[in-house]
């Protein structure tokens, strides 16, 4: 009996071990470990800031690294970060963070974190930065951290001291990309952010008199800037724009902004609807912020009334306009015994009417049902006949007999001559439909 | 839930009803067709310099669906009348 406490205690005592001398360990490991997903971002004064989570060790102690390193579009080249030399790395290597008492040991020169790209000291907190800059391995320089999109990739790795040799550990990664890991920025706090009211995408519109658009001030102070809208006939051929200032946004307000429209979509020798392609960017001189939105497309249609209806579920904060909450049934967020009248409102509405889910599985089981009937024999024909005529009436002129420069000598006498014809041809219709009804047998 | 379900077991019959219909060829016409639909638009663009194609159209087409909507009765009430005992 005592053999087998005797070697389960030794089993014990080695498991023991090997768990102390693990847990003692500075073991390198990998930026993962640490840095948390959706931990990354930009907060409203654009600088990057890292969130990441301590390692809390059996003994009361942190696993912590001596650093962080991070650069931007690549990694930082690596020569520098080697042994006994970590001031070049300062310098060229991007070591933006690291935790106190960094390189002091040893008649070390300190300071060195800090002295970059707004480097945090706080040894023990879950926070690396804000960093108001940041290394960027393709120009092999500090650039502003407010210049990050979501596209950017960051890359981050770890790395520890040695007191003794004023150089990193041996036990780190020398060559260069053993450890790095790519990151992208998870939310870009941005304090103002754009939205397009007037025309908003996929609108169908005429010549309208303003680009209408808000601009939502998420900060806690007042903003001000430059909103330009870029647009052109193409997503990636937005030449033409237009701008205004903005001063002075009130923190945590919707403030609706109008520019006037001067650009002449339509044009007498050009067709009657074309599509547009806009986006809106802000130029935020409170935090250097310089956003864009994402591109919007529309069509200028010469028939179509120069306000658009807002689309469902879109808030208008200037017209104050609201969509319907009915549709999904939002009488009361009140218990029953609180508010019983609504909660019987909503029951009786959830009973009957289709939420937006189920709005959108019919149209999906619907819409799935006639596409596939839709391009069979013989409905199929009816569809190529359709759509080959769709833009029949948007044709081009090709011709060299009457070119836009003819057209503009003569639009003086064709002008009110078409206007004549379609007041004919108005007229001619209202007496058709006169006579038919007359003569009319059901 | 109840418009909701009423609405899918409509779907699932039509789907059902029209099954047959799916195994029949998807429809092609030449590309010559509407290349020449397309032309045709082009030198169309020509006259609407001086001439009011879209109230043309316009027009065109509420007589069209004037017309269409008179004939499609007009049909519906002859398939009615041939079902014995109506009139």
């Amino acid at each position: 009996m005592k053999k087998y406490f005797a070697a389960a205690f030794v089993l014990l005592l080695g498991v023991s071990i090997f768990a102390t001398h693990d847990a003692l360990a500075y073991s390198i490991t990998d930026p993962s470990t640490y840095v948390q997903p959706d931990s990354i971002y930009l907060d409203q004064n654009g600088n990057l800031v890292i969130d990441w989570h301590k390692v809390q060790l059996g003994f009361g102690g942190y696993d912590l690294p001596g650093g962080i390193m991070v650069s931007i579009n690549g990694t930082s080249t690596d020569p520098e970060l080697s042994y006994n030399g970590p001031y070049s790395g300062w310098s060229a290597g991007g070591h933006v963070l690291t935790h106190g008492g960094v390189g002091t040991g040893g008649g070390c020169a300190g300071g060195f974190g800090s002295t970059y790209a707004g480097a945090s000291q706080a040894p023990y907190g879950n926070t690396y930065g804000p960093m108001s800059t940041v290394w960027n391995a393709n120009t092999n320089s500090f650039v502003p951290t407010v210049s990050i999109t979501q596209a950017t990739p960051i890359y981050l790795t770890f790395f520890y001291y040695n007191g003794y040799t004023c150089g990193v550990s041996e036990s780190l990664p020398t060559d260069g990309s053993q450890y790095w890991e790519t990151y992208y920025v998870n939310s870009i706090q941005e304090p103002v952010q754009p939205v397009f009211l007037q025309p908003f995408d996929g609108a169908v519109i005429g010549a309208f008199p303003n680009w209408d658009f808000y601009l939502s001030n998420n900060s806690t102070s007042t903003q001000s800037g430059v909103v330009t809208v870029h647009f052109g006939t193409g997503p990636g051929n937005l030449t033409l724009e237009a701008s205004t200032t903005y001063t002075d946004l009130p923190p945590g307000t919707d403030t609706e902004l109008k520019i006037p429209q001067t650009y002449q979509f339509i044009t007498p020798q050009g067709p009657p609807s074309s599509t547009w392609y806009a986006d809106l960017e802000v130029a935020n001189t409170s935090t250097n912020f310089d956003i864009t939105g994402s591109v919007i497309s529309f069509t200028i249609s010469n028939t179509a009334p120069a306000v658009a209806p807002f689309p469902n579920g879109m808030f208008n904060f200037g017209g104050g306009e609201t969509s319907s909450t009915a549709a999904n049934c939002q009488f009361t967020t009140s218990s029953f015994l609180t508010d019983p009248v609504g909660n019987l409102e909503e029951a009786g509405c959830n009973l009957f009417i289709p939420n937006t889910s189920e709005q959108a599985d019919l149209f999906d089981s619907f819409n799935g049902t006639w596409s596939q009937l839709s391009t069979r024999v013989p409905f199929g024909y009816a569809g190529i006949i359709v759509s080959a005529f769709q833009n029949f009436q948007e044709g081009v002129n090709t011709s060299t007999l009457m070119t836009t420069t003819t057209y503009a000598a003569l639009s003086s006498v064709f002008d009110p001559l078409k206007a004549g014809i379609s007041f004919m041809l108005i007229l001619a219709l209202g007496f058709w439909i006169f006579r038919f009804i007359q003569h009319i047998t059901l | 839930m109840i418009v909701y379900w009423l609405f899918k077991i409509l779907i699932y019959l039509l789907g059902l009803v029209t099954a047959p219909l799916t195994l029949l060829p998807v429809a092609s016409l030449s590309v010559n067709l509407t290349g020449t639909l397309s032309q045709a638009g082009n030198y169309l663009a020509l006259f609407d310099l001086f001439l009011p194609i879209s109230t043309l159209f316009i027009v065109f087409g509420i007589v069209v669906s004037v017309e269409a909507g008179y004939f499609g009765y007009k049909a519906v009430k002859w398939i009615y009348n041939k079902i014995p005992g109506v009139n």
